[in-house]
């Protein structure tokens, strides 16, 4: 039973690295960049929603909804003031950037709310329940099964909707994709929302869990990074599995192995994908690029 | 012409000014105490606990007027709980700043490797908050403490575990930095010749957020009781998984479990949990009545053992001060290590030969999210 425990409880933590390590995918599928203020646009959605949750305490649901969109809107700002501007810089020099700025955005939220972690509401019950004898979480699950029905809803939007081919069409070849009237600007306006949205609905999630404090982006943020790495950078199913993937490695081995070595196991995976499968993990089940899931017909 | 004229007197006043105020302020002497510890990131709230209570100790040392001459003047430094920018802070306190004396730092990894910045300037320092028993025992004289230390600590822990409670199976989580690593082992030794050798040991690192596994590991032996040796955050986030998981232990510890902020965020599952301390604000004697009365008016809060031992260190340099004046830095360490009996808000303080304060701690037990007297 302590397997399945250990399973399960890597399943949660799998959850919010997935649902924060898509930011990172769909930024770098259709920019080619790596955003590493992601992690802090986390931290900054916890403190946001915790101020709605402050506002509007008796609807915890206006909370969900508002704090979550507040991320998207910066996360805009930040590519339209900030980002747009290195677009045709060298990669390298945006990674700088972008780690420059999660420290200022990092140093800001210590301003704002102190250097004191902060504790989070419960949105259901902590209490356990018994499930064939393996004990469940009831908000651990609920977070788990939101996650589940948030990717899957991206999945669909990317593969099923006109504004997703669009997209994918500006993850496969820019060039191409604005000589076919694509909107360039205005899709990658829309991917960092995306992206934002995601990494404060992780923040309101985890923070019940992890509680939320201005260093917290950078821990999370680097975890679901190696997870989206391990899964496939720019494929959305292979970072799903990449963060399920880390959190479940990480909780068994800790629970197996020894608590003293979890990071460097997980970190051994990463060594052994980059090793055998540059791609990610997936891509040695099935063939997936960027954003797709069926091979491209060239 | 008007114009001009009136311009020069408002220049001329202006200039006048700069010159005859400065005057005024020179009356006294600057005399910078310095401060290292923790003001940012995870530990920040013992950081800033220490700050304040030396803050409030540099203010009415001031206003008492017992250093005829002399304004003491609190510089702060960040080390962000890191070794490194522990020493070249200290350096900065030392040789830039001149501070005549040092409070500081919170880690005891921090304490261990800035200190030698102190020993090599010869310049007094006081640490309030580390716990580590290896600061006192390394040869160094200008190296004092006002804490508890974790020999201590551990002795209580393990006794009120064994002895007052009646637990039989102790089970551990510690961090694994020096700090968790070296309290463990006297726990393990104490409870081990006491003859209940610990039925689980687990460890976690610095910014784990996720104990579940070693949770798990620990309920698989079925303890009664489980001591946390940890800082603020991850024992919190302990505290509250623990209660989540259905674990029916009873959780003590130092550290990190006794700081305010564990309460705060633990909430609810925090109850029930023992510690020790060596200050408790429900304590009637006048000296610290009067020092919560003003704590409380100054920073709208109830002070913590952190703040009463960073003003209990404030004071014992103050005193010395005030016997040797501010001239000689060997001659105000040989005052500080001359404190005897010397009563201070968190318990009667004397240095032994080595520069440790040894002395009893109150046991303590959160009820209603409040550090009560056990």
């Amino acid at each position: 039973m302590i397997f399945f425990e250990q399973i399960i409880s890597g399943l949660v933590t799998g959850s919010i690295y997935s649902l924060l390590g898509l930011g990172f995918t769909m930024i770098y599928a259709c920019t080619k960049r790596i955003n590493f203020a992601h992690g802090e646009l986390m931290a900054l959605g916890g403190f946001v929603g915790l101020v709605f949750i402050e506002i509007f305490p008796s609807c915890l649901f206006l909370s969900f909804v508002l704090g979550p969109l507040t991320i998207g809107l910066i996360a805009i700002i930040i590519e339209r003031l900030f980002l747009r501007r290195l677009q045709e810089a060298q990669p390298l020099k945006i990674v700088i950037a972008t780690i420059g700025l999660s420290v200022v955005l990092s140093v800001a939220m210590q301003i704002i709310w102190g250097p004191y972690p902060k504790s989070y509401p419960n949105f259901i019950s902590e209490k356990p329940f018994s499930f064939i004898g393996v004990k469940i979480i009831p908000q651990n699950l609920f977070i788990f099964l939101i996650s589940i029905s948030l990717m899957i809803v991206l999945q669909c939007f990317f593969l099923y909707t006109k504004k997703g081919r669009a997209l994918r069409a500006l993850s496969q070849d820019r060039y191409a994709a604005r000589l076919m009237g694509i909107k360039v600007g205005q899709n990658i306006s829309l991917i960092y929302c995306i992206s934002g949205i995601l990494a404060g609905i992780a923040g309101m999630f985890m923070a019940p869990i992890y509680f939320v404090s201005s260093s917290i982006g950078t821990f999370l943020g680097l975890k679901a990074f190696i997870a989206a790495v391990i899964g496939g950078l720019g494929s959305v199913p292979g970072t799903i599995a990449g963060g399920f993937f880390l959190g479940i490695v990480e909780n068994l081995s800790s629970g197996f192995i020894s608590s003293k070595y979890k990071s460097g196991i997980s970190m051994l995976f990463l060594v052994l994908v980059l090793l055998f499968s540059p791609k990610g993990l997936l891509s040695i089940f099935h063939k997936v690029n960027l954003l797709k899931w069926r091979k491209s017909k060239k | 012409m008007k114009g001009k004229v009136i311009c020069l007197v408002i220049v001329l006043t202006l200039g006048l000014s700069l010159i005859i105020l400065p005057g005024f302020a020179m009356d006294k002497k600057d005399i910078v105490i310095g401060v290292i510890g923790p003001m940012t990131l995870s530990d920040a709230a013992s950081g800033i606990s220490m700050r304040d209570g030396v803050e409030l100790g540099i203010d009415e040392i001031n206003k008492s007027g017992k250093l005829a001459g002399i304004n003491l003047k609190m510089v702060v430094v960040d080390d962000e709980g890191n070794p490194t920018k522990s020493i070249s802070g200290n350096r900065r306190l030392v040789y830039n700043e001149k501070a005549i004396a040092v409070i500081g730092s919170v880690a005891s990894s921090c304490t261990l490797a800035n200190m030698q910045v102190t020993q090599e300037a010869g310049i007094p320092q006081i640490t309030p908050v580390s716990s580590s028993p290896a600061v006192t025992q390394k040869g160094n004289k200008w190296i004092f403490r006002v804490a508890i230390t974790d020999a201590t600590r551990a002795k209580n822990i393990v006794e009120m575990a064994l002895e007052k409670l009646g637990k039989k199976r102790l089970a551990i989580l510690y961090i694994s930095s020096d700090y968790g690593i070296d309290g463990t082992k006297m726990v393990v030794d104490i409870s081990t010749q006491m003859g209940y050798p610990p039925v689980a040991v687990e460890s976690f690192n610095e910014g784990d957020r996720d104990f579940s596994s070693q949770l798990l590991k620990i309920k698989e032996k079925n303890p009664d009781a489980l001591i946390l040796w940890s800082l603020y955050e991850p024992a919190a986030l302990i505290t509250k998984q623990v209660a989540q998981m259905g674990l029916d232990v009873q959780i003590l510890g130092p550290g990190g479990l006794t700081n305010p902020i564990y309460v705060e965020l633990a909430g609810e599952a925090a109850n029930g949990v023992i510690v020790f301390l060596s200050y408790h604000p429900s304590s009637k004697e006048p000296h610290i009545l009067s020092f919560t009365e003003k704590f409380k008016e100054k920073y709208g809060r109830i002070p913590d053992h952190y703040n009463a031992q960073a003003y209990d260190a404030v004071m014992i340099i103050g005193a010395a001060l005030e016997k040797v004046g501010v001239d000689d830095p060997s001659k105000i360490r040989d005052a500080i290590a001359s404190a005897k009996n010397f009563k201070g808000i968190s318990g009667i303080i004397s240095f032994d030969d080595i520069g440790e304060s040894t002395r009893e701690e109150m046991p303590i037990q959160i009820r209603n999210g409040k550090y009560e007297l056990f």
